[in-house]
């Protein structure tokens, strides 16, 4: 392999990144997208190989522009000069060791440089690509009006991104590092499942090319928080939202909630939010039933009616559904809140110039 | 990867017999079909994929020239390997990459070089014309760049019907 002018730095330093999937792939993957937690996701591009290792690059792509790319609006060339500074990773097969190293785009020989016209065209890229390149996000609204402290601020826009993310991981479920994700969240692999809290590993879930992001914020009552994201997820919120508005499915909702809760704590089940497990294969036959039957209710008043068979998709078990699903509620009776009391509109801002 | 590889054969043997050549032999004749690969993809789920099927037709894929022992083995034998992140890739990396045409293989590799400025390392830079027959294995259907998989059966003899038709730009 070509040998370059980089320094080597520590792992830590691009731990943030996580694969999320494909873009270009002849026998195995050339360029992958990975998801971070922080502003930026991540191009992973193949470039070379010894007989021990192969050489990628990791590319860090703020939204905006790696949604061009993604829409063969630009280059990669363009995308990694943008950079400026890129991660080589040389990946050792036999070990799975990576050492990674950063180096200045201007010091990449032209033999790794992709072309001036290298576009990531339909005739090359994955399914996944086509399907990301599908999936535009656009302008929401979440209208605020009357009295609102400072943690209201916090409280409202916190809470509608985990019931979006929890959305997110439903719909999202054909996507492999999504699933996995979802999967390790409602703890089938382990067989029982650890207790802490499924939202807050939900927000791992999200590149951020699809997170929630501001691009607005004004208030003198009225105003609004606006937001840049995947439309029909917020609309799954709006919906769910809408519909718990009503006196009748809320008190029927509450009521079961209550008597599931009750249930729980006499079967030694309850501790939702808590560093407590519970192992499934403890829970007799009978209660996994009664479980079922406590999300089938649920489902019913939250008006969903494929979610069940995408959590048995994910192999989650009925008591873990419930754990979710409650953990969903909870966090939507908060939403509810502010919406009764005026104090939030879903989905429509009160300035007169905005929807 | 390629051209490590075309070291360790640099006595220039041209492919032409069996693709069980240098390949571990798993047991049964090819009367009962048995796929190349069989040890490794009966550990994935649904491999090869139940839309997989025997077929007559010609197929084009990428080589090095003249073909060397490892131009038809799948991606999973090769070292160092890219990683195979799904088990449908995981399925797929046993098969071998081909185009349906002429044409949509050029395209491909056009384009892949755009972006990966050495892909040539990694696939070969030759392209190598060849039919398969039902009896040497099965394909995917194709994708909507022209690609598919095939998961040949031991004994196989498809190697020999390939030639390589042009070298890539």
């Amino acid at each position: 392999m070509i040998k370059l002018n980089y320094k080597r730095v520590r792992a830590t330093e691009v731990s943030q990144y996580s694969w999320y999937s494909d873009l270009i792939s002849f026998d195995g993957p050339l360029l992958s997208l990975y998801k971070g937690t922080g502003y930026t996701d991540a191009l992973y591009l193949w470039l070379d190989n010894s007989d021990r290792a192969n050489r990628w690059c990791l590319i860090p792509v703020e939204r905006t522009l790696l949604d061009k790319y993604l829409n063969e609006k630009i280059t990669l060339q363009a995308v990694m000069h943008e950079a400026e500074s890129v991660y080589i990773c040389n990946h050792y097969a036999s070990t799975d060791v990576r050492h990674y190293n950063l180096i200045k785009v201007s010091d990449i020989p032209e033999e790794y440089l992709p072309e001036a016209d290298s576009f990531l065209y339909e005739e090359i890229c994955t399914s996944d690509a086509l399907h990301l390149r599908n999936e535009q996000t656009s302008s929401y609204m979440l209208g605020l009006d009357n009295q609102l402290f400072i943690n209201d601020l916090s409280q409202i826009p916190k809470t509608f991104e985990q019931l979006y993310a929890f959305h997110y991981g439903l719909e999202h479920l054909g996507r492999t590092s999504v699933r996995d994700v979802m999967r390790k969240l409602m703890g089938n692999w382990t067989g029982g499942f650890s207790a802490v809290n499924i939202f807050s590993g939900l927000k791992s879930l999200i590149p951020a090319i699809h997170r929630p992001e501001v691009t607005s914020l004004q208030y003198n009552s009225p105003g609004h928080i606006e937001l840049n994201l995947l439309h029909d997820l917020a609309q799954s919120v709006q919906a769910v939202s809408k519909r718990i508005e009503s006196e009748f499915v809320f008190n029927r909702l509450e009521r079961a909630y209550k008597t599931i809760n009750t249930y729980l704590k006499l079967k030694g089940l309850s501790g939702f939010d808590e560093d407590s497990s519970v192992v499934v294969s403890n829970i007799s036959p009978e209660t996994t039933l009664v479980l079922h039957k406590a999300v089938r209710i649920l489902f019913r008043c939250f008006g969903w009616t494929e979610y069940h068979y995408k959590f048995e998709m994910i192999g989650a078990h009925p008591l873990q559904q419930l754990r979710a699903v409650m953990a969903y509620y909870r966090r939507l009776r908060i939403l509810r809140g502010y919406v009764t009391s005026k104090k939030l509109y879903i989905g429509k801002s009160q300035l007169s110039s905005r929807n | 990867m390629l051209d490590s590889e075309k070291l360790l054969n640099n006595n220039g043997e041209v492919m032409s017999g069996s693709p069980t050549a240098g390949m571990t032999s798993y047991g049964t004749n090819s009367s009962t079909k048995t796929y190349c690969y069989d040890a490794s993809i009966s550990q994935i789920p649904q491999c090869p994929p139940s839309n997989a099927k025997e077929c007559d037709k010609d197929g084009w894929r990428f080589t090095l020239s003249p073909h060397t022992l490892n131009c038809f083995w799948p991606p999973a034998r090769r070292n160092p390997q890219r990683v195979a992140k799904t088990v449908s890739e995981s399925c797929s990396m046993w098969a071998l990459s081909m185009y349906e045409t002429d044409s949509q293989a050029l395209l491909a590799y056009s384009k892949l070089k755009k972006t990966v400025r050495n892909i040539k390392k990694a696939v070969g830079d030759h392209l190598s014309q060849g039919s398969i027959t039902v009896d040497d294995g099965k394909c995917t259907p194709p994708s909507h760049t022209g690609h598919f998989d095939f998961h040949p059966y031991i004994n196989s003899t498809f190697t020999s019907s390939f030639a390589v038709i042009r070298k890539l730009p």
